[in-house]
């Protein structure tokens, strides 16, 4: 969606904009990481106002790390971070919450907080000093349930709810927050089939709406269900942005999976065609044998390369 | 967005105000209400009628001098305890933390003895229970830290150590007090007792406890924010570090404050926030002020009681001990479903 004062071109570029200033998100030279351990290695990408982008990766290969730096949760240890052609560094964070909303697996708080009071906790950064809520503010957080269609559970206490019921809630929360980009960090990755697909959907709707998200993911199904591009990680660095079709593919998941797998596009309902990836059983790598993949990962795994307990997944 | 209908708040505020009133006529002088509100009359407008010698003094002495300190400080430390208590399992994320696990009652009162081993003046002491609060506090979070196991449990864990360690060292100074004067007053002072409080222990306690509630209610909002962890927490805007510092501060003060008047009294942070939970929700916005009303409310029951009991007063820190722990298991058992 594009912001009401711009008027969009033939070539889709808004005219009042001045060129440096088209990517909802521009990331340049972005390293990240912890002191004394740098994880991403210095990464570019952009992201379109109403773009739905994925990141995809093997575990540790920075994805994580790249999201939290964005929000500001991690400091960066170099590059910029450009937010409708304002830079984040510096920003405060309840500025920064009014740029990114964080959308993270849900994690139950340790009290019996309802829905209602969960989701209005997105519109914190908009409050005054004494945090006194107002009719707009319970108003926005009507809207985002009434959005995903689960106005129903305002009442509800947030800690009974489903794992798909609790991650719509959290979505719900960040769509109070009003921030430009919505940012996830595999909001699926406990969820049953089904509530995947719920989730999913939603959010492929959100997006449909003029929503901006940037999205991790483990898996390249959701990345071709949801996404318009997909951004490939491996070791620190991007090693291919494009489509999704374009990028996920038998190459690249060799590249950053170490297995083998097809993709295809099949015809769907409605005579539609869409991306397939399919691991190949029993090939984890062509002519390679379970005994070499061991004797290949010990390997890797030099002292310099363990990652800290606790720390798996960046 | 949900809130506790509004006559659960008015019935809240309603009963501590009925129960400071009731307070009045308890005790071994009778008063009653007759007697109270002539009380009250010559003490504004009749200034002769209780002057000392005159036939209304006693009566003015025990309303003005005993029943009123006794009773509004029992009731500020009731709430304190439980303010405190409530702000910090939010912040912590931790349904089992309050000021005595965390080990600021044990600091602060090893700050107060070490004051009145020295002979301190008067006004240093809860200065000096503050100073020993924030430091068993610190290193209590700091060993939960240091130990990667369920954070949860650490930080209970880090509480009971540093409390052995900070009694351990109220014994030491129980050992070197003087036997014939100081010991017995620290004991029965360690004890949780209120009845030697008088206006004097009010005018200390009453600025550092209301900057304290202060502090706490202007971050009632970002507890609810910080119950779901520091990452969300900071995306959703917060500045975490600053409201950790001032939630610990403020709630260390209010524990610290509240022992160097009146002894460890034990149980009320960590029962009272989930009473008022049960009744008004985990909001803070509500569940502050509930806890509050209900802390000072019960602690003042349970002082009438102390009074009432027997000739001798029981130390109030044993009888919240007695009706705590029992009341603990109660609300334990039918919150923790929420909780998984």
């Amino acid at each position: 969606m594009v912001a009401p004062h711009q008027v969009i071109q033939e070539g889709g570029h808004p005219i009042d904009c001045p060129p440096e200033q088209l990517p909802l998100l521009r990331v340049r030279g972005l390293k990240a990481g912890y002191r004394k351990h740098e994880i991403v290695h210095g990464i570019d990408f952009e992201l379109d106002q109403g773009e739905f982008v994925c990141i995809i990766g093997a575990n540790g290969c920075g994805k994580t790390t790249t999201l939290k730096t964005l929000l500001g949760l991690l400091p960066k240890l170099a590059g910029t971070v450009k937010v409708a052609g304002q830079d984040t560094a510096g920003m405060p964070a309840r500025e920064l919450a009014r740029q990114f909303a964080y959308i993270p697996q849900a994690s139950p708080p340790p009290f019996p907080f309802t829905v209602g009071d969960v989701v209005i906790l997105g519109r914190t950064p908009y409050l005054n000093r004494l945090s006194q809520v107002s009719a707009a503010d319970r108003e926005a957080a009507r809207t985002a349930l009434a959005t995903l269609g689960i106005e129903a559970l305002i009442e509800r206490t947030y800690t009974h709810l489903s794992g798909g019921q609790r991650q719509l809630v959290l979505i719900a929360r960040a769509l109070a927050q009003s921030a430009k980009l919505l940012v996830m960090d595999e909001p699926t990755a406990s969820l049953d089939f089904g509530n995947q697909q719920t989730v999913l959907t939603r959010l492929r709707d959100l997006a449909d709406l003029g929503t901006s998200v940037l999205m991790v993911t483990h898996d390249p199904a959701h990345a071709f269900f949801c996404a318009d591009r997909v951004i490939v990680m491996d070791a620190g660095l991007i090693v291919a942005d494009g489509a999704p079709g374009d990028v996920i593919t038998t190459q690249t998941m060799r590249q950053i999976y170490d297995i083998e797998v097809e993709v295809k596009r099949v015809t769907v309902a409605d005579g539609q065609r869409e991306h397939v990836c399919i691991p190949i059983r029993g090939h984890l790598r062509e002519a390679q044998t379970a005994g070499e993949i061991a004797r290949d990962k010990v390997q890797k795994a030099s002292p310099d390369t363990v990652l800290p307990q606790g720390k798996e997944d960046r | 967005m949900t809130k506790a209908p509004p006559l659960v708040k008015i019935g809240l505020a309603l009963t501590l105000v009925v129960l400071f009133f009731l307070s009045f006529f308890l005790g071994r002088y009778s008063v009653d209400p007759i007697t109270l509100l002539q009380g009250l009359f010559n003490h504004f407008f009749n200034p002769a009628a209780v002057a000392s010698g005159s036939s209304g003094y006693a009566l003015d002495h025990v309303i003005f001098n005993i029943r009123l300190p006794r009773i509004l400080l029992v009731i500020l430390v009731g709430a304190a305890l439980a303010s405190a208590g409530a702000s910090l399992q939010g912040m912590f994320r931790n349904p089992l933390v309050s000021p005595d696990l965390l080990g600021a009652s044990a600091g602060a009162s090893l700050g107060a003895c070490v004051s009145m081993l020295l002979g301190l003046p008067t006004w240093a002491l809860p200065l000096c229970a503050f100073a020993g609060g924030l430091i068993a506090v610190a290193a209590a979070v700091w060993f939960g830290r240091m130990v990667r196991y369920d954070p949860t449990l650490s930080l209970v864990l880090g509480g009971i150590l540093i409390s052995t360690l900070f009694q351990a060292g109220v014994s030491l100074t129980k050992y070197l007090a003087d036997p014939t004067d100081q010991l017995p007053n620290l004991t029965f002072w360690l004890m949780g007792g209120v009845s030697q409080v008088g206006q004097r222990d009010l005018v200390i306690a009453i600025i550092p406890l209301l900057l304290g509630f202060v502090v706490l209610f202007l971050q009632s909002w970002k507890l609810n924010v910080m119950s779901f962890g520091d990452e969300e927490a900071q995306a959703m805007g917060v500045n975490v570090r600053r409201t950790r510092v001032l939630v610990i501060l403020a709630s260390t003060l209010l524990a610290s404050i509240s022992v160097a008047v009146s002894g460890i009294i034990g149980w009320i942070g960590l029962v009272i926030p989930h009473f008022a939970r049960a009744i008004v929700g985990p909001n803070y916005k509500a569940l502050l002020p509930a806890s509050l009303l209900i802390g000072g409310s019960f602690l003042l029951v349970v002082d009438d009681v102390a009074r009432l009991v027997s000739a001798v007063e029981v130390p109030v820190g044993i009888l919240t001990a007695i009706v705590g722990v029992p009341f603990f298991i109660v609300i334990f058992r039918r919150n923790m479903k929420g909780w998984s």
